[in-house]
């Protein structure tokens, strides 16, 4: 599995999906991830982000319902994959080991 | 409640931008994302902002992944192998209908061919003077001198006037002069008379950028007596010998003149072809004048010199040299001469402009004109745009046949996008092919071309890549034009209608539209039909106008003062020859190329202080009977009168009326001739054309004296090649300076019509093209018409209708039709052919009768076209149409 393939932001984005299951969708998730970081972030950029995502297969999608707010459009709604969640995972196991073996004393200065 | 708070909404065009730019299967989540978000952002912190943000958004929206269109569901066949089968389909078209395939292709290729040749002509005809390296700053200097209400424009100046220019304004960079003549050059025992001779400033060859082949470019022509020869001209002397730095002898004192140069020849497309310069320095003058004329005078400007700018300072030179030189010449005072300034005008003409725009009486050849330029080109694109229109009518009566086709295709998938490109397939195939036939015709055509239009253009023209590439293009765009109407009209039906075989139950065809299109090449053919016929009418005119004078069998020997101190004897030994009937000592004669002029005014005259300008002849006692001008008031010169050799002039009737002696007695009066000389009318002559009837005739005055130098004949023979012989034996028994010339003045005349000449050649040329085309297009459309009523016809003949009615039946559609045509161009014609008559001087009426004719033709044309089918349709066995079924 090569790992290079998730970059930061998509992987912000796959998490977002996750958490937002399941109504995950590019506004809610740019919504979300500007509450979350208090950055700007354009719908333009999440849906990239997500278009690259189903490419990779991370994520699956299906066109919802329509809503009268989207001048009576339809929303694609995104779900992490049985691939993504795996990738997911893997991400943070790696994390996980990395954070703990940082020195205490170290995670202390922190603070 | 969210509707209102949004009631702007996001920007409108930024949402229509980003419509356009998504690929269509991303549209409605991108839009709709956007507008959710907007919206959000509208109550989160009101429209204003929320607008700004829109802005970022839709921009944060361009990138690859959103506009990339989606492949097709359901992919086409590669577009190769798509192009390969309308190819093959078409070529397959092409030899079911061999007949209309034909038709089309002869069209389109003589419409090609034409336009082809015309588009040479045309760009021949721009291409004039561009050779010099700096063309685009080089200009001719003119004079319009303003008299009498009457302005004479003169393509050249006083032999001061460059050089003035040039020292007093830092725009101008350099000036050359060329002074064309015409005399004997003789090399040993070569000896022939030279018409295209010049001579021209030192600088002259390097400013026109006429680089010389054998010798030193800018010594050739410094040195008196210096004479720079075009290759071919120096063959003719020279033969194999090497002429460099050999004596050559010009004119009747055999002057001798050394060659210092050969150059390959003067460039084909400019306004002179001289084939040797003599160096001007050879006539130099301490005192060069500034108010006469002569010089051909060309400047070159710097690059950043406006000439309109330095027009307007020439006033300052008029004043300053012109004035002076008039008040001493015409012994006026300084107020009167002053007047000059006003009337006397230096102007800057373009180099590349001369050939096209410039007109004046006294260019060095005759001019090309803007307006047949002009004409041709439209005449090339009409008669392309017939033979599309024969295409376009073709194919869409051709639709039944095509109509199945055209379902099946459909129902097999093919797409309308498709079925039109196939059909654009065919006439660009189509259209190829009579590209390749109009090469064919030009290679074949071009010689015929070049002796009409007078070019030398050889078909390796037609062969580079660009002519090529033009050629190709045009093809290609007529194939476009004439197939698109058809191919979206093929492509339109629809499925069932064309598969039940109920689309063309009614209306076999599309009548408006091919009515239209035949109205339309008719009236382009009788246009130019009309044309033709005035064209000829009014160039027979001038041929045939009543000259004032009789022209039959009159001889001009331009050059007699080779005999020197002969010449009189030389005329009357002539005149023992019982078949002349008269003779005359003069070089001036109708159509010929000497002119002398001046500006008189009637003495003391306190009524008007009218000043013309006269041409004169200088003649002797016989003149008048020799060339048969009549006499209408007064009498002729004669020897009772002495004093006639001193003061006595004729004058014609222009000059009477200009003179503003209309309803008074010329007789007595005087005149003044501009250095105070005072000439006593004796006599008017009957206006004459002495120079082209194009223009009117004008004051000529007539006098005694100065006239050798030429003999003018009358003659009275059936065998004029054998009356020439002995005068040739005459001439020689005088052991004269060079060899006999001469020229008879009607085939003088008739040189002065060759362009018109031209005009009325290709005119009728192009009459035909048109005629041709729009006919076959008939012919062709009447067979398919014709084919689709067999069974109607057979019908109508079991129920008894006779073989004319039948035929009446079948045409009448058609001639209707060129009726109309007929209708549409005669006042088209009336003011296009009314409009070029108003360059002439002396015109036809445009008739009733002109229109008729052309009517006539054209209606007699197309009957010729339409009846042979009709008839072999009428007289058909209706058994045999009405049998299948």
């Amino acid at each position: 599995m090569r790992r290079s393939d998730l970059g930061e932001f998509e992987e912000v984005v796959l998490l977002a999906v996750a958490a937002l299951s399941p109504k995950a969708y590019s506004v809610v998730i740019a919504e979300e991830l500007e509450r979350e970081t208090g950055n700007t972030v354009s719908t333009g950029a999440v849906h990239a982000a997500l278009q690259r995502l189903e490419q990779k297969g991370y994520v699956s999608s299906f066109l919802g319902e329509a809503t009268a707010e989207r001048g009576g459009r339809r929303k694609r709604l995104f779900t992490v994959s049985a691939l993504g969640g795996k990738i997911l995972q893997e991400v943070r196991a790696v994390r996980n080991r990395l954070w703990e073996r940082i020195d205490s004393h170290l995670l202390l200065d922190w603070q | 409640m969210k509707a209102k708070k949004s009631a702007q909404g996001p920007p409108r065009w930024m949402t229509r931008f980003i419509e356009w730019a998504c690929a269509p299967h991303l549209r409605e989540e991108v839009l709709g994302d956007l507008l959710e978000r907007y919206i959000l952002w509208v109550e989160q912190w009101g429209e204003l902002k929320a607008r700004r943000r829109y802005w970022r958004e839709v921009l944060a929206y361009m990138r690859p992944s959103i506009s990339k269109r989606q492949a097709e569901k359901y992919p086409t066949p590669a577009t190769m192998e798509m192009l390969q089968n309308y190819v093959k389909i078409a070529w397959r078209n092409l030899l079911a209908n061999k007949a209309f395939s034909i038709i089309n292709i002869l069209g389109l290729a003589i419409g090609l061919a034409s336009f082809m040749l015309i588009a040479v002509f045309v760009y021949n005809e721009l291409s004039y003077d561009k050779y010099p390296s700096d063309a685009n700053h080089i200009y001719r200097v003119n004079i319009s001198v303003i008299g009498n209400g009457d302005v004479a424009i003169y393509p050249n100046v006083d032999a001061a006037v460059g050089n003035g220019i040039l020292n007093a304004f830092p725009e101008a960079k350099e000036s050359t002069r060329l002074l064309p003549a015409s005399d004997y050059v003789q090399y040993k025992n070569n000896q022939f008379k030279e018409a295209h001779l010049a001579f021209a400033d030192s600088n002259f060859l390097q400013l026109f950028s006429i680089p010389l082949i054998e010798g030193y470019d800018r010594d050739a022509l410094v040195a008196p007596n210096s004479i720079v020869l075009s290759k071919a001209f120096a063959i003719k002397y020279f033969g194999n010998e090497d002429p460099l730095g050999k004596s050559i002898a010009i004119g009747t004192n055999k002057t001798a003149y050394k060659v210092t140069g050969l150059f390959e020849k003067v460039p084909d497309n400019s306004h002179f072809h001289f084939d040797a310069f003599l160096s001007l320095s050879t006539h130099h003058s301490i005192n060069p004048t500034w108010s006469n004329v002569g010089f051909y005078t060309y400047i070159k400007l710097t690059d950043k010199a406006d000439p309109k700018k330095l027009e307007a300072k020439f006033p300052q030179l008029v004043a300053k040299y012109v004035v002076p030189e008039v008040q001493r010449d015409m012994g006026i005072s300084l107020a009167e001469a002053q007047k000059s300034v006003d009337t006397f005008r230096f102007l800057l003409q373009p180099l590349t402009a001369i050939h096209l725009y410039s007109d004046t009486k006294y260019e060095l050849e005759p001019n090309g004109d803007i307006q047949y330029v002009v004409i041709f080109l439209i005449l090339a694109l009409f008669i392309l745009l017939l033979a599309c229109v024969n295409f376009t009518n073709l194919s869409t009566a051709q639709a039944a046949k095509r109509s199945r086709e055209v379902g099946v295709r459909k129902v097999m998938g093919s797409v309308k996008k498709q079925l039109i490109i196939q059909f654009l397939t065919e006439s660009v195939l189509l259209t190829s092919f009579a590209m390749i036939c109009a090469y064919l015709l030009v290679f074949l055509l071009l010689p015929f071309f070049n002796q009409l239009a007078n070019r030398q253009i050889g078909f390796s023209f037609f062969l580079n890549y660009q002519a090529i590439l033009t050629v190709f293009l045009v093809s290609f765009l007529s194939g476009i034009l004439a197939g698109i109407y058809p191919a979206f009209f093929l492509s339109s039906f629809s499925i069932i209608k064309t598969l039940k075989g109920s689309l063309f139950t009614k209306s076999p065809q599309n009548k408006p539209l091919h009515s239209s299109l035949i109205v339309f090449q008719f009236s382009i053919s009788t246009v130019l039909l009309i044309a033709t016929i005035v064209v000829y009418k009014q160039l027979y005119y001038m041929q045939n106008k009543k000259l004032g004078y009789d022209k039959d069998q009159v001889i001009a020997l331009p050059d007699t003062r080779l005999l020197g101190t002969n010449q009189l004897a030389f005329k009357e030994q002539l005149l023992q020859d019982s078949r002349v009937i008269a003779a005359s000592n003069s070089r001036y004669f109708p159509g010929g190329e000497m002119m002398d002029g001046t500006q008189i005014h009637p003495k003391n005259e306190t009524s008007n202080g009218v000043e013309i300008h006269a041409n004169i002849f200088h003649i002797d006692y016989d003149y008048l009977r020799t060339l048969g001008i009549p006499i209408i008031q007064g009498r002729n010169f004669s020897k009772d009168f002495p004093s006639d050799s001193i003061s006595g002039v004729l004058i014609n009737e222009s000059a009477v009326r200009e003179l503003g002696w209309t309803g008074l007695n010329p007789i007595g009066r005087s005149v003044v001739k501009s250095g105070q000389q005072e000439f006593k009318v004796i006599g008017v002559t009957k206006d004459f054309n002495y120079v082209s009837v194009k223009q009117k005739v004008a004051p000529l005055m007539m006098v005694l004296g100065r006239n050798f130098g030429g003999i003018v004949l009358k003659i009275k023979t059936t065998d004029v090649n054998g009356f020439l012989g002995d005068l040739k034996k005459q001439w020689d028994s005088f052991n004269p300076n060079g060899p006999l010339e001469y020229s008879f003045l009607d085939d003088k005349f008739a040189t002065f019509y060759a362009s018109e000449q031209r005009v009325q050649t290709l005119f009728s040329v192009f009459a035909l093209l048109a005629v041709v085309i729009a006919s076959l297009g008939l012919f062709a459309l009447s067979a398919f018409v014709i084919e689709q009523r067999k069974k109607e016809i057979g019908i109508r003949k079991v129920m008894g209708a006779s073989v004319p009615g039948i035929v009446q039946l079948l045409i009448q559609d058609f001639v209707k039709l060129v009726l109309i045509s007929i209708v549409i161009a005669t006042p088209l014609a009336w003011y296009a052919m009314n409009r070029w008559l108003q360059g002439f001087a002396y015109r036809i009426d445009i008739e009733w009768w002109m229109f008729t004719l052309a009517g006539l033709l054209a209606i007699g044309i197309a009957l010729l076209t339409v009846s042979f089918q009709s008839i072999k349709a009428a007289l058909m066995n209706p058994v045999s149409s009405l049998r299948s079924e």
